[in-house]
């Protein structure tokens, strides 16, 4: 356990240190900061528009920078050679594919809530109250981020920084548009065609459980069971690539 | 110093070309309004998980094509089409569908643009009381369709948790009311009241000022015709309706302009803008 947390710490420091990092929460932050300014165009919207934007802005910014500085978490140790260094020490290979991704994990969990919180000074700013119901929208997102990172550590242990990103980012896309598969899978009249499309629909991972972005703002917060049904659906799947990047990182050999 | 001129120059240089730029895609306005609208369905996919910042994107641009072509030509062409991809991407963006059929049916006179806008809007939120509501104010000030407008007004009153508004204007189509002014004149100041934007605002005032000016004409042709029936002769001005006592006063005119007789009712002169 304290090792994990030494892992842990150790790439929090590296990857706040990069520059890639800085930018990227710069850029949405600003992105938060115009939106504010769309206001006399939005005719009657202003409320909706800001927090639409911003949710946007804040999940948007945060997968990219996801996806950037998670294909590299072991291909830079790979790189640097410091994991001849890191695999000699009495870490076990399993604490550092787990101090990895509670690594990035709380650097995203620690931007989003900041720019949340500069979201929030937005709202106020319109709306002369706080609106907390975003944190909530957010909630699922941090299970959603949680799979990607999972994703990247997982194709990073037999695969290069590229390939990760580039799978990682399409991992992203199909998540969003999965449900597509189920339509598709409902209409088609082979029966090992429809198979496969539910397979693949029930088997990949599935974003837009934990998008409700649009929920929050029309409807408030979904019932209790949905938080735990989701949060449960994002627990196992991140356990599940965790697992399985574990089952490689420990097999494979360093040359 | 050097530096400085320098400096000094380029930013003019750069001034000017942003300028001259500007000019030129002028002239291209109309192809980019075109080339802008893809499918709305097709953005959905594209948009993954920001449909509403993607819609709420199309709204600022549409509310700048709006106020654009207000400004100019007042011809929308492209207006249900880019409304059209806003409620695609945000099937309960209620402003998109009720300002974007009110200027429909009152800029573009686009009666079945209007109401298919509404009626999708109706598929997509069967829940809502305020578009059976809103169908039926169109017909009813825009289209004139009374019996179409009541039977919306009482489509909306058996929604979830109508307003008072829905009973009243229920109320009035069973009470056999609906070609009334005054009813006209009630659903305007209310529009006026829930209005959310300036320009909606600007709308429902001017609906207002012209329905004040439609009751004062029906009410001053009804006094000139009780003169003329009484009196045996045509009065020459409205004076004298009012020095013979047929007339407390004459109302003011809420754009600013006269009233006057013209053969036996009574017409209207707006001061020009």
């Amino acid at each position: 356990m304290r090792r994990i947390f030494v892992v842990s710490k150790n790439t929090f420091k590296e990857l706040t240190r990069q520059k890639i990092f800085l930018i990227i929460v710069i850029f949405g932050l600003t992105m938060l900061f115009i939106t504010f300014f769309l206001y006399p165009l939005s005719v009657g919207e202003q409320s909706k528009i800001l927090r639409d934007f911003g949710l946007s802005a804040i999940t948007f910014f945060n997968t990219l920078l996801v996806i950037i500085t998670g294909a590299t978490l072991l291909h830079r140790e790979m790189d640097k050679r410091t994991i001849y260094l890191v695999i000699t020490t009495p870490v076990k290979r399993r604490e550092i594919i787990i101090g990895k991704f509670f690594g990035l994990f709380s650097v995203v969990l620690i931007n989003v809530f900041l720019m949340e919180v500069f979201h929030q000074l937005l709202i106020l700013l319109n709306d002369r109250n706080f609106d907390f119901t975003m944190f909530v929208a957010l909630y699922p997102f941090i299970y959603e981020i949680s799979i990607i990172i999972s994703l990247l550590i997982f194709f990073s242990t037999f695969t290069g920084v590229f390939f990760s990103a580039f799978v990682g980012f399409l991992f992203y896309v199909i998540g969003h548009l999965i449900e597509s598969l189920k339509l598709f899978a409902e209409i088609t009249k082979y029966p090992l065609l429809k198979f496969i499309s539910y397979a693949f629909y029930y088997i990949l991972p599935n974003f837009e459980h934990f998008n409700i972005k649009n929920r929050i703002i029309y409807e408030g917060i979904p019932a209790k069971e949905y938080f735990i049904f989701s949060s449960l659906y994002g627990l196992i799947y991140i356990i599940f690539l965790i697992y399985l990047s574990i089952l490689i990182f420990e097999k494979k050999e360093f040359k | 110093m050097k530096k400085f001129v320098y400096s000094f120059l380029l930013i003019l240089l750069i001034v000017n070309l942003s300028y001259r730029i500007e000019d030129l895609r002028e002239i291209k306005e109309k192809a980019r309004e075109i080339l802008y609208l893809p499918k709305g369905e097709i953005l959905k996919y594209l948009a993954l998980d920001h449909k509403n910042t993607l819609s709420d994107f199309y709204w600022l641009q549409f509310i700048q094509y709006y106020g654009h072509h207000l400004q100019t030509d007042r011809k929308f062409l492209y207006m249900y089409q880019i409304v059209d991809i806003i409620t695609d991407l945000d099937e309960k963006f209620l402003h998109a569908y009720t300002f974007g059929s009110v200027n429909l049916a009152s800029d573009v006179g686009d009666r079945v643009k209007a109401e298919s806008l509404l009626v999708k809007a109706m598929h997509k939120n069967p829940e809502r009381w305020e578009y059976p509501f809103w169908m039926g104010f169109l017909n009813y000030v825009f289209f004139k369709d009374y019996k179409k407008a009541a039977t919306f007004f009482r489509i909306s009153t058996l929604k979830d948790n109508p307003p008072d508004i829905c009973f009243r204007f229920y109320a009035f189509t069973y009470y056999k009311k609906l070609k009334d002014l005054e009813t006209a004149l009630k659903l305007w100041i209310y529009m006026y009241e829930e209005a959310k934007s300036d320009v909606e605002k600007r709308i429902a005032e001017d609906y207002i000022k012209r329905t004040i000016m439609k009751i004062h004409m029906r009410d001053l042709t009804k006094i000139l015709k009780e003169f003329i029936k009484r009196e045996g002769y045509k009065p020459k001005s409205l004076r004298e309706l009012l020095e013979k006592n047929y007339l407390k006063s004459i109302p003011e005119h809420p754009y600013g302009g006269v009233y006057y007789i013209k053969g036996d009712t009574i017409a209207s002169l707006v001061p020009k803008k």
